[in-house]
């Protein structure tokens, strides 16, 4: 070879070497072809879809589901529960196994706290211009909401029941509002809670989208309704029935289960993201007693739906486990729909003396879940306590869905409807009485000792 | 030639055969022209030399850096060099299982299976990269290790200080391993050398788990039935869940009671790993056949290799052939430039069936076949009355067959790897060299996974969709195969511009070294895969497939997708780095040496003022022997070294800013799913250390040896804490930890017998390291120190506590059984306690009671090697000393779950008088947690890991030179190699071998290497 030549090449590839290393951007390189750093307002929608750890649409409040005792385990399945959902079945004052592992109430709900404001603060450097204003806004109001939910699932879980004249000087949740994780954390009072979340809801209310790109997106109707249920938890009715209003305004499509098909072949007769559904979320079980094969509808609500309902056939095998989910499968629903809406306004109509327009409320809705062989209008006449009936209504249309604690919460301070729950498992019988501390799960332990907050009395 | 041919069919590489043909045809062609003249000059005895162990001349030896190469009297760092011959003496497909044994520092760990965990001088890191460096040829190797084929290498150097090691900055911290291949030498006539083995072993022994009797299940069953625990199961007619042939037996109401009983015992007299060990595995075969070729003239040389290795694996479907082809050349094209070029070709086939994971939750008393060796069914997803009615109920056979799958799917992974490079190296001075080199690396692997329609997996999927309609039959997954594609490539870039300057001044009495450069590499990765529904193999086509919608399941009713099995991933790594390396000898007796070296990469997220990670060592030599006052005739060799320095590692997965990692969701959306709490203070990890080593040699080297004490220090260690989760993230990773560790390296290699024909030779190597983690902020509660991170190597298992090595073996203190229950007993404040749940809960790990390490603090080998006249025998005995494990522990509650037993369950507590023989609690029933989990993770169940194994024997006979003089042979040896020849000493008297714990409860069966026993021959031909 001649030596030229071969110097001519060894140059080349010094020089092509030298000069690609040395670019400069040349270390910026990205280093996983599917992992960024979150800037662009593409990455902040993606953040909010998450399905997974966490699902950014789900309520992790699966405690609130066995404790309403909407239904029973048998004897031989109570032992294939871990420790501490047996503990939580029986209501029991602790309730956290000795070994601890996340708890899924308190860490992924504060996870999807972390991504909204994540997003929250992404926004604050990306422009809102005309051309992506729409969709901007839609993605604020999204981490707006999704933040309230998560701290009105929390609060739920972790703070009494609301109460107006203590929320001030009562415990509530810790607030996070940003992602730094070296603030601090605190329990903000109930109050504060409430507000944060409210005043959250408030905000996204104009930024929302009417109609949601997807059902587990958040949606103005769906703030309309989270307001409408955050309201009713917090006992002030005119405020839930006005919400309520305002989302089925937006979105009032019912289902009619005339027209559904009931047969037995079909395992789970109502498919997911239906037309009822609003937001569609679903509560992280607890493993078995949740599980609709393994659990058996309580006989005392089941006897409430009368012949002619059509929630009986459509919601319940023969052998009393739960079918009627809104997810199309064993998982338990416990999204936001538009027949909550209505009973939730009908409910707010009849506290506010509107007894007539409740029951018209409530019969459009009922219209659509009797055969109509057996249906009949209600009256004034006809009907001696309209309240008591929309709550029955409300127990029987919205079961299995994680309302049932909420309800037993504010509604054993209504005077007359305080309860108390009684369950029999393995021949020892275990009661609830009414305004218990045992309505308020303890923090998790790991968190009381991390940071020093206050645990729950119980 | 034979055999290449029939492989080369299997991977249709028209490339490589021509590759093969003409490569040959080329270097015989090369060969001839200039090697007439050299070839008289090399002596016959040479030749046979380089076949004898030659590993004593410890300091004729020039040990690489992966930069330079160094002679060994010049080396202030820590280093070890294996040598051909004693790197050769094992016999395997791989090359790294030939250091096991024979190499000081270096440990091996294959309790997980699979490819051996690596470690040198213990552990520096605790979430980041744990591997020591591997470089080949110079250049970090990024292929599959596997790929290198073990006659292919000429030596290997083991890096263990930092002088040694800081050269590859933050890739260092766990040491570096240097392979150097073979070349041709100029000045060397034409040899051709062959080397062939065939090894065998035995079935592994499917027995050495301790896994419950069928007949304690049974019990276990019929106990359970009395207690009504399989009453929903049984009565269970949406999802028909799984119900075990016992229990059927047992709830048949039309069987009367002696019936069941005589049912039940036959089912108790079965054994499903005799029909596993014998239907599914064979003996293994490894044949492997190695052809080189090289010489050299005065300005050429060359070294090519064509080698094929023919592994028939234990399970009977398995196989791994692999060909490697290698051409190396020199050429000096005069006096000042020097060029090295390299092409090395691996091909690999691998074929396995995974039909035995799915065995795992079988019932122990089923069986494979009959009798006369029909294949049965064994229950598998659903009861079997469920499944064996599928066909009559218009879906397909719904059976698992295990015997059947193996012809019903394929699994085969081919994989291409080839490494380019060139070097020129130019003299710009006399002592002044510049070089360039370039390497370019790539690897593609390719798996075809067919699981065809009668495969249970296919069938299965297929079932679970079909919709029977009163329209017909849907099908939404395709009738036909279902073929899975995976696809992976590699390609590295490698370029590095140094100057090298080697001097010496004042009458040879300086010396000087020294080099700098640069270098540049970019790694990239990428892979998908891809599922093709109704997969027509004969036609190459599959049915378009709706992954969109979501179909109802049969029989549970619930909805579900049909799984899209897709994914596209990549990654891609730079490095650019600068670095300084010199050394000064004055006198010969006196050597400095220092190193620096900085990088700077890509690691995503981090801030760029960060990027740069700037190492450094440094390290001084003192040949006692050689000053005037040195009056010790019987130790002519002394010498002092020190080296201090940094090495460094990084975590690949900490980040700077919260990462997102963008998957596909299942409403065909893109979710960014958010990673680590943001640190912006992340930096790299750091390791200084300290090294003082001696060397010695008695006159002759009868008597020779090195000692190293070392202390290292790990700086700025990434580590987990577990953080208030309020804030979104249980844990925060950062460089929040520092570990410290010391340890010390002995070898000691004498000649005991030197007489006549006869010679003995022994070879001692002892290591020692300790280490522990400081300053970790934060302890967590006692539950998190139960699991052996060590083993799984999952970050989430590793949980370091202050002041104790990085792994640790745990417990709860055991005060025995009770003797009227039967129930574990621990301590609570110092009393005998069975409050299980506070037990658990006091989170002081003062509760704990510390074992030890559960990796070994110490390991030798001591070597004995024999020879009489061409006659060589030698064996080797190594051991693990100084560590826990935890045994596994059968479950003391009454569960369905068979995998949660074990053998111990025969042991169990039944009656008053049972704790003074036994240690295993009484089992009970309803389940109780706490109880189980306490007995899980007491004392009872730890075991000292310590044993000594003989590692192997080899034998060797080399044909005198007399007998060869009239052949073209120039040598021929005959060789056996024997190794996993069991255990000769251990601390645990349950019949464990440390080394492959097999813990069925945890899932982990890696059972011990089955005795290997190889034959082979090695020639060379002038």
């Amino acid at each position: 070879m001649n030596i030229q030549k071969l110097y001519h090449f060894f140059a080349v590839i010094i020089i092509t070497v030298t000069f690609t290393a040395c670019e400069k951007d040349w270390l910026s390189a990205k280093r996983n072809l599917n992992a960024v750093v979150p800037v662009k307002l593409e990455d902040m929608r993606a953040i909010l879809n998450n399905t997974t750890q966490p699902v950014m649409a789900d309520d992790y409040a699966g405690m609130v589901s066995c404790s309403g005792a909407e239904a029973n385990v048998t004897d031989d399945i109570f032992d294939y529960g871990a420790e501490s959902e047996r503990k939580i079945y029986t209501w029991n004052k602790t309730i956290y196994e000795a070994a601890p592992r996340p708890i899924s109430e308190w860490d992924d709900s504060y996870q999807q706290v972390f991504n909204a404001n994540v997003v929250l603060e992404g926004l604050q450097n990306i422009g809102r211009e005309a051309a992506n204003a729409v969709e901007w806004d839609d993605v604020k109001g999204g981490a707006l909401f999704f933040r309230a939910k998560a701290f009105y699932n929390l609060l739920y879980v972790f703070s009494s029941p609301y109460e107006e004249v203590t929320a001030a000087s009562t415990p509530g949740i810790p607030l996070r509002l940003g992602s730094d994780p070296n603030v601090p954390t605190t329990r903000a009072t109930q109050a504060a809670g409430y507000e944060q979340l409210l005043n959250d809801l408030r905000a996204a209310i104009p930024l929302l989208r009417v109609q949601p790109l997807l059902k587990v997106d958040a949606s103005r109707p769906a703030a309309y309704a989270l307001l409408a249920r955050c309201y009713l938890s917090m006992r002030d009715y005119p405020q839930a029935g006005l919400y309520a209003d305002s989302a089925l305004q937006l979105y009032p499509t019912l289902m009619d289960y005339r027209t559904m098909d009931a047969g037995t072949d079909r395992t789970y007769p109502f498919p997911e993201r239906n037309e009822e559904t609003i937001l569609y979320s679903r509560l992280a079980p607890l493993s078995i007693f949740d599980a609709n094969s393994f659990s058996f509808v309580v006989p005392e609500l089941y006897a409430l739906y009368e012949l002619g309902d059509l929630r009986r056939l459509l919601f319940y095998r023969s052998t009393g486990g739960f079918r009627g989910n809104y997810t199309g499968s064993s998982l338990q629903f416990s999204g936001l729909t538009t027949d909550e809406l209505f009973l939730i306004k009908a409910e707010c109509q009849a506290r506010q003396g509107q007894q007539t327009h409740a029951l018209e409320t409530l019969d459009y809705l009922l219209e659509k879940r009797y055969d109509p062989v057996f249906f009949q209008l209600h009256t004034i006449g006809n009907t001696p306590d309209v309240l008591e009936l929309i709550l029955q209504e409300r127990r029987k249309e919205l079961a299995f869905r994680g309302r049932r604690w909420e309800d037993l919460r504010r509604l054993n301070f209504d005077p007359g409807r305080a309860v108390t729950l009684h369950r029999i498992i393995q021949g020892q019988s275990y009661e609830l009485p009414p305004n218990n501390s045992r309505y308020t799960f303890p923090i998790p332990d790991y968190i009381i000792q991390m940071t020093g907050i206050a645990q729950n009395e119980r | 030639m034979k055999q290449i041919l029939r492989l080369g069919e299997g991977y249709a590489l028209t490339l490589i055969k021509r590759y093969v043909f003409y490569g040959l045809l080329i270097s015989i062609g090369l060969a001839w022209l200039p090697d007439n003249n050299a070839r008289a000059q090399q002596s016959k005895k040479d030749s046979t030399k380089s076949m004898q162990d030659t590993v004593f001349q410890l300091d004729e030896v020039e040990v690489s850096t992966g930069y330079q190469t160094i002679p060994k009297e010049r080396a202030t760092g820590s280093f070890v060099h294996i040598d051909s011959a004693l790197f050769n003496r094992a016999v395997s497909t791989d090359v790294i299982r030939r250091l096991k044994g024979i190499t000081p520092s270096l440990l091996f760990d294959e309790r997980a299976g699979g490819t051996p965990k690596l470690s040198i001088r213990g552990i520096s890191t605790i979430y980041g990269n744990a591997k020591p460096l591997i470089v080949v040829d110079n250049f970090p190797y990024e292929g599959d290790l596997s790929n290198l084929n073990p006659n292919d290498i000429a030596d290997v150097s083991i890096l263990r200080d930092a002088a040694a090691a800081s050269i590859w900055g933050i890739r260092a911290g766990n040491g570096v391993i240097v392979i150097t291949t073979k070349r041709g030498k100029l000045n060397q006539p034409i040899t051709v050398g062959f080397n062939s083995n065939v090894s065998v072993s035995e079935k592994p022994d499917l027995f050495y788990e301790p896994k419950i009797a069928s007949a304690d299940f049974i019990g276990i069953e019929q106990y359970l039935y009395d207690h009504d625990f399989y009453k929903s199961k049984l009565a269970n007619t949406t999802t028909f869940p799984v119900i075990s042939p016992a229990v059927e037996i047992i709830a048949d109401a039309r069987l009367s009671d002696t019936e069941k009983q005589q049912q039940l015992a036959v089912l108790g007299m079965q054994d499903i790993r005799k029909d596993i060990s014998r239907y599914f595995y064979r003996g293994v075969v490894r044949q492997q056949y190695a052809l080189n070729l090289q010489g050299g003239g005065a300005r050429h040389s060359y070294y090519y290799a064509a080698d094929v290795d023919r592994n028939q694996q234990s399970l009977r479907s398995d196989t791994y052939n692999r060909i490697n082809l290698t051409a190396r050349n020199q050429f000096n094209f005069f006096q000042k430039l020097s060029v090295q070029t390299a092409l090395e070709l691996t091909s690999s086939q691998t074929k396995s069936d995974n039909t035995l994971i799915s065995l795992q939750n079988a019932f122990p008393y089923q069986r494979l076949a009959d009798d006369v060796g029909n294949p049965l069914p064994i229950v598998r997803d659903f009861r079997g009355s469920f499944a064996a009615a599928a066909e009559d109920n218009g879906r397909l056979n719904w059976q698992f067959f295990p015997l059947e799958e193996p012809e019903n799917r394929s699994n085969q992974t081919g994989l291409q790897h080839y490494r380019a490079s060139l070097n020129a190296r130019y003299a710009l001075l006399k002592d002044l060299h510049v070089s360039v080199s370039y390497q370019y690396e790539h690897q593609a692997t390719f798996q075809n996974y067919l699981m065809g329609q009668q495969s249970y997996f296919t069938r299965d999927l297929i079932n679970r969709f079909t919709a029977i309609g009163s329209t017909g039959t849907k099908y939404p997954v395709p009738l036909g195969d279902i073929l899975d594609r995976t696809a992976g490539s590699l390609a590295s870039h490698n370029g590095r511009g140094q100057l090298d300057y080697a001097g010496d001044w004042d009458d040879n009495r300086s010396q000087l070294n020294l080099l700098a450069g640069f270098e540049v590499r970019q790694v990239r990765s990428g892979s998908y895969a891809n599922r093709y529904y109704g997969y027509d193999g004969s036609t190459g086509t599959a049915i378009p497939t709706d992954l969109a919608d979501t179909y109802t399941q049969y029989p549970s009713g619930g909805s579900a997708k049909i799984s899209a099995a897709q994914s596209i991933g990549g990654t891609l790594n730079r490095f650019r780095s600068y670095y300084v390396n010199g050394s000064y000898t004055y006198l010969s007796r006196y050597t400095l040496s220092g190193s620096a070296r900085m990088d700077q990469t890509n690691l995503f997220g981090v801030k760029t003022n960060q990027r740069s990670i700037p190492l450094w060592s440094t390290g001084i030599k003192w040949d006692m022997n050689k000053e005037s006052f040195y009056k010790l005739s019987w130790l002519p060799t002394l010498s002092l070294r020190w080296s201090y320095g940094y090495n460094g590692n990084f975590d690949e997965t900490a980040a700077a800013y919260v990462v997102a990692q963008y998957v596909t969701t299942q409403y065909g959306t893109r979710e960014a799913r958010l990673g680590n709490l943001p640190n912006p203070e992340l930096k790299g990890e750091r390791t200084a250390v300290n090294n003082l080593g001696l060397d010695f040699a008695s006159r002759n080297q009868r008597v020779s040896g090195r000692f190293d004490l070392y202390f290292k220090r790990g700086k700025d260690l990434i580590g987990n804490t577990p953080y208030d989760a309020t804030t979104g993230r249980n844990t925060f990773r950062g460089n929040v930890a520092r570990m410290k560790g010391h340890g010390w390296d002995a070898e000691l290699n004498s000649l005991n017998v030197h007489s006549g024909r006869f010679s003995w030779r022994s070879n001692l190597f002892w290591s020692y390291t300790a280490d522990k983690v400081v300053d970790y902020r934060a302890a967590t509660n006692a539950n998190y120190y139960f699991s052996d991170g060590s083993l799984s190597g999952y970050a989430f298992e590793i949980n370091p506590l202050n002041g104790r090595p990085l792994f640790g073996v745990y417990s709860y203190p055991w005060a025995g059984l009770d003797p009227q229950t039967g129930d574990p007993q621990g301590y609570l404040h110092g009393q005998v306690s069975k409050d299980y749940a506070l037990m658990l809960s006091v989170p002081a790990m003062d509760s704990l009671q510390y074992h030890g390490r559960a990796t070994p603090s110490s390991l030798g080998s001591f070597r004995n090697s024999l020879q009489w006249g061409s006659w060589s025998l030698s064996a080797n005995v190594t051991w693990k000393l100084g560590y826990y494990f935890r045994r596994a522990a059968s479950n003391i509650n009454y569960t369905g779950d068979v995998n949660q037993y074990t053998s111990d369950y025969a042991q169990r507590w039944q009656q008053p008088g049972d704790e003074l023989h036994t240690q295993i609690p009484s089992v009970v029933y309803p389940q109780n947690a706490n109880r189980s989990t306490f007995y899980q993770q007491s004392a009872a169940l730890v075991d000292k890991g310590d044993h000594v194994r003989l590692q192997d024997i080899q034998l060797s006979y080399d044909l005198p030179a007399p007998v060869l003089a009239h052949s073209p042979l120039s040598a021929l040896q005959i060789y056996a190699y024997a190794s996993n020849l069991g255990i000769l000493w251990r601390a645990n008297n349950h019949h464990i071998d440390p080394d492959y714990n097999s813990n069925p409860v945890l899932g982990n069966t890696t059972l011990p290497a089955p005795k290997t026993l190889a034959l082979g021959i090695k020639a060379s031909f002038r």
